[in-house]
C-alpha cells in the first residue's frame, strides 16, 4: 500500500533521487538531488547549488552535500527538467550575482530607512515585522 | 450394472455394504468388460445405487447441506478429525473403517492396493501441480465442511486469500496424502476419476470434480505444462532491461535500481489503472525481491487509495508483514475503489503521456546516478510506517471530521446506492488495542520557553513547562489560590520582560565600550540610559520588587543589574530585603542566591553616613520580625549575617552620632540582638563571624549577660572560622 496514495497526505519518499528545489525560511534557494529524508523532513541534498536571484539574473553557487533541518524548510518542489532548460532568466557568474545581491540589499535598506523616517515624521510607528531577522517568511 | 456408454467402463460408485470386510477378489462385475478390477479399484457391488454413492461423495465435498447427513447416514466421529489433522499416511485402524448407511464411517477393508493407487495418484497430482494453478482456481467449499474435511488447518497465509488453504485436496498445505482422496477411494473405489488413459470423466450429477479442479487428467497436466508462461531467467531479464535502456557504465546495479527503472519506464497510466504492473510483480516472484518494495516504490501514476472506506486497513497491515501481494490478489481489492477514481480524474490524453514518458526515459538514461537508491527499502518502509501510524485513528469522526465526511460524500455521489440506502459507511478496522503509552517528553532543566520534543507517536509534542508555585498557602480558598497563581505567573512574565531589557542594556553597554573614549554619546549611550530607567521604574512599581525577590530568577536579575542601578535604588532594594528578610530567607532555602546579596548590603550600609540610616535599617528588621510573628531573625543564618553587618556599621557610626534619640534607639536594638543571641545560643550559625563583644559593650547590657554573650560570640566566631 502506498502512503502517497492516501488522499490528504504527502510524503517526501516520492521525491527521492529527484531534482528538487528547496526554499528555506531564511530565503535561500537550494537546488539538488534529494537523497534521504526522515520523519522530521530533514533533507539530504546531493549536488546542491544555491541559486541567487536578482531581477532577471541568477547565479549558482555549488555547495555539494547539504543536510537541511526540516523545520527550516519553507517550500520543496520537484523540478521539471524540461522547463528548467527554458527559464527566461540569464545566468551570470557567482561574483556578479553576489555583487548584485549586495546592491539590492542596500537599496532595500535605504528605502526602508526613508520609509521609517517618513512614518516617524507623521507620528506613526511602524508595526510591520522586522524582516531582517532570520525568518524571511 | 452396465454403464460403459461413454467411458467404456463402469463408472458406478462402489457399494456401501455392511458386514464383515470383503476379501479382495470378491467382485461382482460385469463379465463383458472389466477395466476396473479389484486390484485397482476394489470391490464393486453392482446392486448399489450410484446416485446414492454420488450423494455421499458430494457430502464429502460439502455440496449437500449438513442436515442431509442424517439421510445418507454418513457421520464423522472424533477419529475422523484426528485423521484429518494427521498429515501422513492413514493409520491402519482408520483405513479399516467402512462407510455405513446409518451411522459410522466404514472403509473398505484391506483395500490397501486401492489406497496405494490413490496415494500414487495423489502424488501425481501434487508433484506436477503448479502451486499457482491451484491458487488461481479457488474452490468454494462450504465453511462447515472445511473443518470436517481438513480439521486443523495450517496457519492462514495471507498469500492465499481463498477459502481453503493450499491445495483443496489436502488436509493441510503440508500433507502429501489427501485424506479425502483416501476416504473417497476406500469408500467408493470406482469413483476415482483419474483414468490412466486420459479420457475425460463425464459430470457426475452436479459434482464435476474435474471441472472443480480437484482432479486432473494426465492430458490436462501435460497441456498445462506446455502452456506455462515462460519463466524469465535473470539473464533474460537483464538482457531485456539493457535493450530498453543502454547503460552508460557497466556498473552492476542493485535490484532496487532495476525495479526503479521498471517502474519509471512504465508509461504513466491513467489514474484508475491498477498498480503494480505485472512485470515487476512477475519479476519479484522470480527474483525473490523483498515485497515491501512493491509498496514503497511508487509507480509513476499513483491512483490514490481511499481512506478506509471500502478497504479495511488490516489488509495494509498484513501487507506490511512482508507478504508478497499477488497480482490477482491486488486486483481484487483495488479494482473497486479505482473504478470511481477513473471517473473522478480527468482522462489524460495520450500525447502528453507518451511525451512525458519519453522524457522520463531520457531523464533516466541521461541522469543515471550512482547515488540513486541511497535510502534503503527498509528505511523507506520505516518512514512510511511512521506516516501511516500517524494517520491511523480510532476515531476519525473526532480527529478528522471534515475529511472523513467529505470523503464519504464524494464516494456516495460516485456510487449512488441502488437500493436507496445510505451512502458508503466508514469501516473501522479492528486493530488490536495497543497499549497507548502516554508520551512523556524528556524534561529539560533551566530551559527558557517552550521546547519541542518529537517522536513518531507524538510528532509535535511541546513541552509545556508547568509553573510550580513553591509556597502555596495551606487551606486556601480556591479562588484565592487561582488569583495567586495568576499573580505569580504575571511576575514570571515580568521577570522575563526585564531580562530582555537587561540583555539589551548589556548589549548597548558593550557597544558603548567599543566606541573610542572621546566619542560623543551616540544612540547606544542613550539606549543604555533608557534601559536603566526602564528597569528601575518597572521594578520600583508597587510591590513588584518584593515579588521579584521571591523568585530565584528575579534575584539573579537584580544581582546582574545591580551595578546599573543608582545608589538610591540600591538602597531601596536593601530595604526591601531587610523588611522581608524572613520570607526571603525561607524562600531562599533551595536557591541559595540571597547570600550573594551580603556584599551588596554591606556596600549600601557602608554608604550610609549617619546612624539614623542604620537605625532605620535596623527598624526594618524589627518590623520583619513582627510581621512574621516575632520569629527572631537571629534564628536563621542569613538573618544573623544581616544583623552582623548592621551591627558592625552601627557600632562604627555611634561615636559620630550626636543625636541622643537615635543612639538610644540603636542601643535598644543592640540589646535586643544580644538578648536574642543569648536566648538561642546553641543554634546559632554564622559564616561571617563579625560579631564581637565590642558591639554590645556600650549599649547598656548587664555584665552577666555580657560575659555570657562573650562566650556565645566566641563560639560563633570560631564556628565561622571553622566554616
Amino acid at each position: 500500500m502506498n502512503v502517497a496514495s492516501l488522499p490528504g497526505t504527502a510524503t517526501l519518499l516520492e521525491d527521492l533521487d529527484k531534482k528538487v528545489i528547496v526554499v528555506l525560511r531564511d530565503g535561500r534557494t537550494l537546488i539538488g538531488y534529494l537523497r534521504s529524508v526522515d520523519q522530521f523532513a530533514n533533507l539530504v541534498l546531493h549536488k546542491t547549488i544555491e541559486r541567487i536571484h536578482v531581477g532577471k539574473e541568477y547565479g549558482d553557487i555549488p555547495r555539494g552535500v547539504f543536510i537541511v533541518r526540516g523545520e527550516n524548510v519553507a517550500l520543496l518542489g520537484e523540478i521539471d527538467l524540461e522547463k528548467e532548460e527554458r527559464i527566461p532568466l540569464t545566468q551570470v557568474g557567482v561574483e556578479d550575482i553576489l555583487e548584485a545581491q549586495r546592491l539590492e540589499q542596500e537599496e532595500k535598506q535605504a528605502k526602508e530607512k526613508v520609509r521609517m523616517k517618513r512614518l516617524k515624521e507623521l507620528g506613526l510607528q511602524s508595526t510591520v515585522a522586522d524582516y531582517t531577522h532570520d525568518d524571511a517568511f | 450394472m452396465e454403464d460403459d456408454g461413454f467411458f467404456g467402463f463402469d463408472t458406478s460408485l462402489p457399494s456401501v455394504r455392511k458386514g464383515p470386510k470383503q476379501e479382495i477378489g470378491d467382485v461382482e462385475l460385469e463379465d463383458t468388460y472389466d477395466a476396473l478390477n479389484d486390484e485397482t479399484f476394489g470391490v464393486i457391488n453392482a446392486d448399489d445405487d450410484w446416485e446414492e454413492e454420488h450423494e455421499k461423495l458430494a457430502e464429502y465435498l460439502g455440496e449437500i447441506p449438513r442436515q442431509e447427513y442424517a439421510k445418507t447416514g454418513v457421520g464423522y466421529n472424533e477419529e475422523d478429525f484426528e485423521e484429518c489433522a494427521y498429515p501422513g499416511p492413514q493409520p491402519g485402524h482408520v483405513r479399516n473403517k467402512r462407510v455405513d448407511k446409518t451411522d459410522n464411517v466404514y472403509f473398505e477393508a484391506d483395500n490397501e492396493d486401492a489406497a496405494n493407487v490413490a496415494a500414487s495418484v495423489s502424488q501425481i497430482l501434487l508433484d506436477d501441480d503448479d502451486i499457482d494453478t491451484i491458487i488461481s482456481r479457488p474452490i468454494n467449499y462450504s465453511r462447515s465442511m472445511e473443518t470436517k474435511l481438513f480439521g486443523q488447518m495450517s496457519p492462514q497465509s495471507s498469500i492465499f486469500d481463498t477459502d481453503i488453504v493450499g491445495s483443496p485436496s489436502t488436509t493441510s498445505i503440508w500433507s502429501t496424502l489427501p485424506s479425502d482422496i483416501r476416504k473417497s477411494s476406500e469408500e467408493s473405489p470406482k469413483a476415482i476419476p483419474v483414468i490412466p488413459n486420459g479420457n475425460p470423466i463425464p459430470s457426475m450429477g452436479n459434482h464435476n470434480l474435474l471441472h472443480e479442479g480437484l482432479f486432473k487428467t494426465v492430458e490436462e497436466l501435460e497441456r498445462h505444462l506446455l502452456h506455462q508462461p515462460k519463466r524469465l531467467t535473470m539473464e533474460e531479464l537483464e538482457r531485456n532491461l539493457l535493450s530498453n535502456r543502454p547503460l552508460h557504465t557497466g556498473s552492476i546495479r542493485s535490484v532496487e535500481e532495476i525495479e526503479a527503472e521498471l517502474t519509471r519506464a512504465q508509461p504513466p497510466r491513467q489514474v484508475g489503472m491498477m498498480p503494480p504492473p505485472p512485470p515487476p510483480a512477475h519479476l519479484q516472484s522470480y527474483l525473490r525481491l523483498p515485497p515491501p518494495m512493491a509498496m514503497s516504490l511508487p509507480p509513476p501514476a499513483r491512483p490514490p487509495m481511499p481512506h478506509p472506506v471500502q478497504i479495511p486497513l488490516p489488509v495494509l497491515g498484513t501487507r506490511s508483514n512482508g507478504q508478497m501481494p499477488l497480482p490477482s490478489q491486488s486486483s481484487q481489492w483495488t479494482r473497486k475503489p479505482l473504478e470511481h477514481l477513473e471517473q473522478q480524474s480527468p482522462p489524460f490524453s495520450a500525447t502528453p503521456m507518451s511525451h512525458s514518458n519519453e522524457k522520463r526515459k531520457t531523464f533516466a538514461a541521461e541522469n543515471y546516478d550512482d547515488y540513486n537508491g541511497l535510502m534503503s527499502t527498509k528505511e523507506k518502509q520505516w518512514l512510511m510506517s511512521i506516516q501511516i501510524n500517524q494517520l491511523i485513528s480510532d476515531n476519525p469522526y473526532v480527529e478528522d471530521y471534515y475529511f472523513t465526511v467529505l470523503r464519504l460524500r464524494c464516494l456516495g455521489k460516485l456510487h449512488p446506492s441502488r437500493d436507496g440506502k445510505e451512502g458508503p459507511k466508514l469501516i473501522m478496522p479492528e486493530r488490536a488495542k495497543t497499549e497507548s503509552r502516554t508520551y512523556a517528553p524528556t524534561q529539560f532543566a533551566n530551559s527558557l520557553g517552550k521546547l519541542q520534543v518529537v517522536t513518531y507517536t507524538a510528532p509535535r509534542r511541546i513541552i509545556d513547562v508547568s509553573i510550580s508555585h513553591t509556597s502555596p498557602e495551606m487551606n486556601q480558598d480556591p479562588q484565592v489560590a487561582v488569583k495567586d497563581m495568576r499573580k505569580f505567573k504575571q511576575i514570571l512574565l515580568d521577570i522575563e520582560k526585564m531580562y530582555v531589557w537587561l540583555l539589551d542594556l548589556e548589549d548597548s553597554e558593550m557597544r558603548v565600550e567599543s566606541l573610542p573614549k572621546d566619542a560623543e554619546p551616540g544612540p547606544h549611550h542613550l539606549a543604555t540610559i533608557e534601559y536603566q530607567h526602564k528597569l528601575q521604574s518597572f521594578l520600583a512599581a508597587g510591590d513588584r520588587l518584593q515579588q521579584v525577590m521571591l523568585v530565584r530568577k528575579g534575584k539573579i536579575l537584580v544581582l546582574r543589574a545591580w551595578h546599573r542601578f543608582i545608589p538610591q535604588f540600591q538602597e531601596l532594594i536593601v530595604r526591601t530585603i531587610l523588611l522581608n528578610c524572613l520570607i526571603l530567607i525561607r524562600r531562599d532555602n533551595l536557591d541559595h542566591v540571597l547570600v550573594r546579596f551580603l556584599p551588596l548590603v554591606n556596600d549600601v550600609l557602608a554608604a550610609i553616613e549617619d546612624l539614623q540610616g542604620v537605625v532605620s535599617m535596623a527598624q526594618l528588621i524589627d518590623a520583619a520580625q513582627k510581621n512574621s510573628g516575632y520569629v527572631s531573625v537571629t534564628s536563621t543564618k542569613m538573618g544573623l549575617d544581616f544583623i552582623s553587618l548592621i551591627m558592625c556599621r552601627g557600632t562604627e557610626l555611634v561615636p559620630k552620632c550626636l543625636d541622643g534619640h537615635t543612639k538610644s534607639q540603636w542601643f535598644a536594638f543592640a540589646r535586643n540582638v544580644g538578648n536574642s543571641l543569648l536566648a538561642a545560643s546553641t543554634t546559632l550559625k554564622s559564616d561571617l563571624g563579625l560579631l564581637n563583644l565590642e558591639h554590645f559593650q556600650q549599649v547598656g547590657m548587664e555584665e552577666s549577660k555580657l560575659s555570657a554573650l562573650k562566650m556565645v560570640l566566641d563560639t560563633l566566631t570560631n564556628a565561622g572560622q571553622e566554616i
